[in-house]
């Protein structure tokens, strides 16, 4: 009887003793990331969309976060996957930045190369982050905000005319993209961006009526443009 | 031994388990808190910039019992972008120069009284209407001596003589060519715009701040020019020699710039039909017949039309020589037109949203073939027009006008508009030589000219090129 209360009371204090909530600790990461609706899960860059002629540019890529912020700047390493086309310092230069303290997130300025072979062809750099930084690869997955975690982040690079990341957002007012209906609209235009984020929305339907009056003078003067897919060139 | 040991932990079991039982006397203190009744109007009006007073009257259950602080906020009833809400003061009474603009729905401004002893606050919500001093009236376009004007004659006959070139300290030279009041910020707000044949500029109606200009591939044409936003807001046209040129604002630039005329073979009448939400119709006078432009792509395609509706609205071998608006609704409206056959005899017809209405040979109406400008009553079957310098009335059921006046030899009848908020004042901008004048004419319950004269004549303006109703925000 004696043993049996004692043990009751034992387990009665114990009982009341609080308890740490167990909590996962792993090793902080950094991570590429798309917003929904917003950033493509790749980057295409040219240097012939540029409004001047370059041999080298830098384009940023955003990064965040994935751990706790650090009262110290925290190193990033980026490298190529083995799958990608493009060459170290001859198509692109992978410099080490840090994540500054007390940030979450960092756009990584890629640096890229004006090299000969862009000239016909597109390369192709898949990113990653290596496995000596000391921000390691983040986990993946979409948040809440339905933005995603990318292992990898696929950067296009040429000086040839590719689709702009922006082209699904005008596709409905431009038609589908093909690098002589760009051409034309450059030429009609002046412009080399049609990004509605930087035009204007309101912009894009007036260049429309303005490209619809070139096209129909083309036409009359040359007949229908075609484009290398074999479809003629409308506005 | 082992007994009393034994009882002494049971002892001390029953007693641990006991205390954990023993009711909790719930002894608050309570204490009257001080509630406050605030005595004060609650629906007020003033006009923007003025400086509004508000002496409430604070009733306390307990007088002189706390010491409080106050915040008066003011924010509007609608959710405007970029507007946030605003503290305007922190006394006790209101003694503020309200600043904010004009806004449909109006303000809500929130009195807060907070007891600095708990916390607890006390509130006073007002409905503030926030007038412009150009709160409602016509706007007119003039030129004089080389210049383009822009004056106002608010509804209580108050005259603002170019309001815009002495708020912008700006003189804006060449010959005005027209003014148009529009919807802006999802019609919360109104704004002017103002054509001549040097520039096209915009303004807030509430104040005639110079807001931006629209830019345009073409030299705006006397009397063959016209502008409306669409039904949806969302597009701006202008027709200029019968060619049509849009504006996407989906994104209200302050700086419109027009597109190229919009392709086709047409030449268009100078009136935007906006008798539905999503289709803006224009009439074709080179191919008589109706054409529109729906939402969100500026192409021009024919109107579908049909012989078994009161007229073919793809082909009614008709001119169209007068337009007037109907009663107008946010998502639809009526329009009536006046058409000339081939033979110069005139015909009324009516759209309503996109359904023909009336197709009625106009009979018994004096002067009609050199009539000019058209009104249509909005509370009554009947339509007013004017050739040179007399009006007629003319009554649509029974298909026959009367003279309702005549102004002097040497005055030109330059337009005529019912007053759209009520239908009972008809409003003429006529031209003598090189000045202008605006005539207001009350009507009666059967549409006639009270006392046969007008009720008020407002002269001063120079060669009136348009008038513009601005309604109250």
């Amino acid at each position: 009887m004696k043993y049996l209360l004692i043990l009751f009371l034992l387990v009665f204090t114990l009982g009341c003793k609080k308890s740490d909530i167990p909590t996962y600790h792993g090793q902080d990461g950094i991570s590429f990331y798309t917003k929904y609706f917003s950033d493509p899960d790749s980057i295409n860059y040219s240097f012939a969309l540029q409004p001047t002629n370059k041999l080298r540019d830098t384009v940023l890529i955003p990064m965040r976060l994935v751990g706790k912020t650090s009262t110290d700047p925290r190193r990033i390493k980026l490298r190529a996957a083995d799958s990608s086309t493009a060459r170290a310092n001859i198509d692109y230069i992978l410099n080490e930045i840090d994540l500054p303290a007390n940030q979450t997130s960092v756009n990584y300025p890629l640096i890229v190369l004006n090299s000969p072979e862009m000239k016909t062809k597109t390369l192709k750099l898949i990113l990653e982050v290596d496995p000596g930084s000391e921000l390691v690869a983040g986990a993946p997955g979409v948040a809440v905000d339905y933005s995603e975690n990318l292992q990898q982040m696929t950067v296009n690079i040429t000086s040839q005319l590719i689709k702009p990341n922006y082209w699904d957002n005008i596709e409905f007012v431009y038609g589908p993209f093909s690098v002589t209906r760009f051409q034309f609209m450059i030429r009609v235009t002046g412009l080399l961006n049609f990004d509605p984020n930087v035009i204007g929305s309101s912009e894009i339907f007036r260049l429309q009526v303005m490209l619809r009056n070139a096209i129909a003078a083309y036409e009359l003067a040359n007949g229908p443009l075609i484009d290398e897919f074999g479809n003629q060139v409308k506005f | 031994m082992l007994k009393i040991k034994l009882n002494i932990y049971v002892f001390l079991f029953i007693w641990v388990s006991l205390l954990s039982c023993k009711k909790d006397n719930q002894d608050f203190t309570y204490a009257k808190i001080n509630e406050l009744q605030i005595n004060a109007d609650s629906v007020l009006s003033i006009n923007q910039f003025d400086t509004l007073k508000i002496n409430p009257q604070i009733l306390q259950s307990k007088p002189g019992a706390g010491k409080f602080t106050y915040q008066w906020k003011i924010y509007p009833d609608q959710i405007v972008a970029g507007f946030t809400p605003m503290i305007i003061s922190t006394d006790e009474s209101l003694n503020a120069v309200i600043s904010v603009p004009p806004l449909l729905g109006g303000y809500h401004l929130e009195y807060k009284v907070t007891s600095t002893d708990n916390g607890v606050a006390a509130f006073k919500m007002f409905t503030v209407n926030v007038t412009s001093v150009f709160s409602d009236g016509w706007v007119i376009s003039s030129s004089k001596d080389g210049n383009a004007e822009l004056s106002f004659v608010r509804s209580d006959y108050r005259v603002f003589y170019t309001p815009a070139m002495s708020v912008n300290q700006t003189v804006y030279s060449g010959h005005a060519i027209g003014t148009y009041v529009y919807p802006i910020s999802d019609g919360t707000q109104l704004g002017i715009g103002f054509f001549t044949d040097k520039g096209n500029y915009r303004f807030s109606a509430n104040d005639f701040l110079q807001t931006g200009t629209s830019v345009t591939s073409f030299t705006p044409a006397k009397d063959k020019f016209t502008f409306s936003l669409s039904k949806f807001k969302t597009e701006e046209y202008v027709i200029n020699d019968g060619s049509l040129y849009a504006a996407s604002i989906f994104d209200g630039p302050l700086n419109v710039t027009y597109t190229e005329r919009l392709s086709g073979d047409y030449y268009f009448f100078p009136k935007v039909i906006t008798s539905t939400l999503f289709n803006t119709y224009f009439y074709d006078n080179k191919n008589k017949r109706f054409m529109s432009v729906a939402f969100g792509g500026f192409y021009i395609t024919p109107a579908f039309g049909s012989s078994s509706t009161a007229f073919n609205m793809g082909n009614t071998d008709m001119l169209m020589v007068g337009a007037m608006d109907g009663p107008q609704t946010s998502s639809s409206g009526v329009y009536y037109f006046v058409m000339e056959n081939s033979n110069g005899e005139r015909y009324l017809y009516s759209l309503s949203g996109a359904q023909p209405g009336l197709n009625q040979k106009i009979l018994n109406s004096p002067e009609i073939e050199s009539a000019h400008s058209f009104a249509s009553s909005l509370l009554l079957r009947q339509m007013y027009y004017a050739t040179d310098n007399k009006i007629y009335q003319y009554d649509i059921l029974a298909n026959s006008s009367t003279l309702i006046y005549t102004f002097p030899a040497g005055t030109s009848i330059k337009q005529i508009e019912v007053q759209p908020d009520n239908g009972k004042t008809l409003v003429v901008a006529a031209n003598a030589g090189s000045t202008g004048q605006v005539y207001f004419f009350n009507l009666d319950n059967l549409g006639n000219i009270s006392n046969n004269t007008y009720s008020q004549m407002i002269d001063g303006f120079g060669e009136i090129a348009n008038i513009a109703y601005r309604k109250r925000n």
